[in-house]
């Protein structure tokens, strides 16, 4: 009598165990294809039209960040550099560097505007107003001096680093929204905006919509 | 697989799904897409342009840069590089860009069909009915400009008088009373101000800080003789019924009546030469005799003034090194020339006249065309008088008339009976950028190029302390099929075989530049204020006698006293209440749809009405449905009424919006001076 109790027993322990598989499965392959496939499936890789090298500009032309990326008086951003900017020194090739020949040869000697060209990585939709001008680095080293040692520091908490890089990186498009897959989200605005610390003092900083939607 | 399995299969595929980012990102990708709908408004992205020019739209010809963004207006700023604002601005000034892209905006020419509505035409078929209708009129016609600073007054004046009329109006102005005060007492050119190196100013009425001459100007003058951290070095003082901006703002506030503003200054000279002031003046024995019935009684009853600070500010004048007295009407204009006489006067009295700091006398602008009307003859022309008569069949209605960017319907009382003068006249052709309430009744509307489109200036506007001179310069092309006005007349007076001596406009700007000494192309580059500091000797002044003792005859009103309040955020007689103003018009404006009447407790005590209730002003004139709100900084027996409001055309952010003030008040004519007055109307509160 209890041999049979005991068989009933593994059998039924077998039984739910075997239960179990299709539902694994299904998590497994669900979890695999969301964590992994989707992603891969819904983004288009673009490349820049220039292959911009940062790292010649800085080390060997002794340029730095704010010579192309600065506020101007009015408050507003020069985030991309125009190719009038870019001809200042490349009216004529410097270089023999092959895409220097070309950007001078397709946007110099054409009068192509590149800044309407280059893919903003973190390109917002026009609904939203970002102002590099009231998230400088004055303003958010008074508290958080320990995140972000130099302007760069803070520029790279939403931006790529791109200073260290000989080309740029590859642009991942998103295939339904059209925007980079680095465009920043709005939780991650949240993270400053819905924080009451934020609400006065220096930064004066709501979360109410008008803030950054005008 | 089994159907059991199969949905433990999908059952796991869900969590699975569920625990990936998958779904989440997914929304908000969908929440991004959504942005890429067509229908949605795209940013149009460009450099940032800034280009320094002036504002046509605002009456004191405020200095403005405007900002342009991939070749597109954004808006408009103050200039900090003008010394005339150092980057101040006006409501009006700020709008000048929104207004730009208005709803009401004219975009094509329209002609009046027979039923009555109006169907677009080309301008090739605009400029042939023009040219027949100007042909047809002759010297049957007559011109109305609502812009009395540009030198484009010349050219339509020629126009006029190359077809023999010369029948040319202004709309309404200070400035006409002012410079017919200025004449009548000897001064040979126009009335200047001198604000900035004057120590004391007494503004008797003229709300210096809201809608009185340069605007912008004065408050610059205004902030940098008020520091915050050091002693001022000017005392402004403000007689008027309201605490207003100036009143709030100056140092000292005089409480005096609407409508005795004359008075005021009768009883501030007469004061001046009880202590002797004024000795030597020619005439001061006939002009002692005509200040002798203002004594501080009647000033304490007539004007409801306080004596101790009357005689504070008499101290005060008396006092200072470079005191100014000036006078205007809270409405900014229709207030006659008597009160700008008395503050002439005073300033006479005080032995300041033509002095640094005080009234300055002007150069006298002369004509860029020699067809052109001259400058005084022009601005002696009475519209008033001209559309009464017409009204009442004393004169022939001319057969065509021309309106440019001028709302005379709107702008005038209802006696003035501009109404009937236009039912009288056979054609009316508006030039106007907005569909305003005079336009709607002409028969042919041409679009009009704005200020921000075409070439033009602002020439020395009233309230102006030296000769001075800004080009307007087009910073975009005409939106829709918008012209310049000046040059659709210029291509008609070539058609018309008229020679006015002028090729296009910037051919005319050159010439008022050349003219006062200014190099053209400078000016056209940096987009600054250029100033002369020619002015006439004063030796010509004379003290008033016949003509102000006549002046000061004028019926006086009693009982309750209607206060327009003019406040250029309410836009203008030919703007319209500019879409981005509805935001600040404040409820003791504006509440709802009706019109706000403000007064103190005491008033509304006698009158037996509440805050909020709603009742009627009424005058012989008419009425207007208003809601009671006390305000406490306002004199017992007076109602304030904000004007601008009441539109009847523009578009959703003019009408619907409260009562026009001017269905109210009516004109009169000031005894002497013949100038139509309509600032000091009375009105009766009726209840239900």
């Amino acid at each position: 009598m209890e041999d049979k109790n005991q068989n009933l027993e593994n059998v039924t322990k077998k039984s739910a165990i075997l239960g179990l598989g299709p539902f694994i499965l299904g998590l497994t392959i669900a979890a695999i294809f969301g964590w992994h496939a989707f992603p891969e499936l819904m983004t288009k890789e673009l490349k820049q039209p220039v292959a911009f090298n940062h790292v010649v500009h800085i080390e060997q032309a002794g340029m730095t960040c704010e010579d192309c990326h600065y506020l101007r008086q009015d408050g507003t951003f020069s985030g991309v550099p125009t190719t009038a900017a870019c001809a200042e020194c490349h009216s004529s090739p410097i270089t023999e560097n092959q895409e220097e020949i070309r950007f001078i040869a397709e946007y110099v000697d054409k009068g192509v505007e590149i800044k309407d060209k280059w893919l903003v990585y973190q390109k917002q939709p026009d609904n939203v107003f970002f102002s590099h001008a009231a998230h400088n680095f004055e303003t958010c080293t008074q508290c958080h001096d320990y995140l972000y040692e130099t302007p760069q520091d803070l520029c790279n908490a939403c931006h790529l680093d791109v200073a260290s890089t000989t080309t740029p990186p590859v642009y991942k498009e998103n295939r339904l929204s059209g925007y980079s897959k680095n465009t920043m989200m709005m939780p991650t605005c949240e993270a400053c905006h819905a924080n009451p610390e934020h609400y006065d003092g220096i930064t004066r900083a709501t979360n109410a919509c008008a803030v950054c939607h005008k | 697989m089994e159907r059991r399995g199969f949905l433990k299969f999908a059952l796991g595929g869900v969590v699975g799904a569920v625990a990936s980012p998958m779904i989440w990102t997914t929304l908000y990708d969908l929440a991004y897409w959504t942005q890429n709908w067509g229908w949605i408004p795209r940013l149009k992205k460009g450099d940032s342009e800034y280009i320094a020019t002036v504002s046509k739209i605002c009456p004191g010809g405020t200095p403005i840069l405007v900002r342009l963004v991939g070749g597109r207006v954004i808006r408009t700023l103050g200039n900090p590089a003008n010394d005339i604002s150092e980057g101040g601005l006006t409501p009006l000034a700020a709008s000048e860009g929104q207004l730009l892209y208005t709803e009401s905006r004219i975009k094509r020419p329209l002609l009046r069909a027979p039923d009555g509505g109006y169907r677009v035409i080309s301008w090739e078929k605009a400029e042939g009915i023009l040219k027949e209708k100007t042909r047809a009129a002759k010297e049957s016609c007559a011109f109305i400009s609502g812009d009395a600073s540009s030198s484009l007054n010349d050219l339509f004046s020629a126009f006029l008088v190359a077809n023999g009329s010369l029948d040319y109006f202004f709309m309404p102005n200070e400035q006409n009373a002012a410079e017919k005060a200025w004449e009548l007492m000897g001064g040979r050119g126009r009335v200047g101000y001198d604000l900035e190196k004057s120590d004391y100013v007494l503004s008797i009425g003229a709300n210096i800080m809201e809608s009185w001459g340069t605007v912008a100007r004065n408050r610059k003058i205004f902030k940098n003789t008020h520091p915050t951290d050091a002693e001022r070095t000017m005392t402004l003082v403000f007689a008027g019924a309201m605490q207003n901006n100036t009143a709030v703002v100056s140092d000292l506030w005089l409480p005096t009546l609407p409508g005795t503003e004359a008075i005021l200054g009768m009883g501030i000279c007469r004061e001046l030469v009880s202590r002797g002031m004024g000795k030597s003046l020619k005439g001061i024995e006939e002009f002692t005799k005509i200040v002798q019935p203002y004594t501080l009684e009647m000033l304490k009853l007539e004007c409801g003034i306080l004596p101790d600070r009357f005689h504070t500010i008499i101290e005060g004048l008396l006092q200072a090194k470079r005191p100014l007295v000036l006078a205007g009407s809270s409405m900014g204009h229709g207030g006659g020339a008597a009160p700008i006489m008395a503050a002439i006067a005073a300033n006479m009295l005080l032995g300041r006249l033509g002095q640094d700091g005080n009234m300055i006398d002007l150069p006298l602008p002369r004509k860029c065309l020699a067809l052109a009307q001259a400058y005084r003859r022009a601005h002696a022309n009475d519209l008033v008088d001209f559309s009464q008569k017409i009204a009442e069949g004393k004169k022939t209605a001319p057969k065509l008339l021309f309106l440019y960017e001028a709302n005379p319907l709107y702008a005038w009382p209802k006696n003035a009976r501009i109404q009937e003068c236009l039912d009288a006249i056979d054609y009316k052709i508006s030039f106007s950028g907005f569909w305003d309430e005079t336009s709607a009744q002409c028969d042919l509307v041409l679009p009009s190029a704005l200020g921000l489109e075409r070439f033009d200036d602002v020439y020395t506007p009233y309230g102006s302390g030296f000769e001075n001179w800004t080009l307007a310069k087009p910073v975009a092309e005409p939106r829709y099929q918008a012209r310049p006005a000046g040059e659709v007349i210029i291509a008609l007076a070539e058609e018309l075989g008229l020679n006015l001596g002028v090729s296009d406009v910037p051919s005319l700007l050159i010439s008022r530049a050349k003219d006062i000494g200014a190099d053209f192309q400078e000016y056209l580059e940096n987009g600054l204020t250029y100033r002369t500091s020619a002015r006439y000797d004063n030796d010509w002044f004379h003290l008033p006698s016949g003509i102000l003792r006549e002046a000061m005859t004028s019926k006086i009103e009693t009982g309750i006293r209607l206060l327009p309040h003019v406040v250029y955020g309410i836009g203008s007689p030919s703007t319209g209440i500019p879409p981005y103003a509805n935001r600040i018009i404040a409820d003791y404006q504006l509440k709802q749809n009706l019109t706000v009447a403000q007064m103190n407790t005491e008033t509304a005590r006698k009158l037996d009405v509440v805050h909020g209730e709603k009742v009627k002003l009424e005058t012989d004139n008419g009425s207007i449905d208003v809601v009671i709100a006390l305000f406490e900084g306002i004199m017992t027996g007076v109602v304030s009424v904000t004007a601008g409001l009441g539109h009847t055309e523009f578009d959703r952010y003019s009408i619907n919006k409260g009562d026009n003030i001017l269905n109210l008040t009516h004109v009169h004519i000031e005894a002497g001076t013949g100038l139509p007055i309509w600032s000091d109307s009375g009105v009766k509160v009726v209840k239900g």
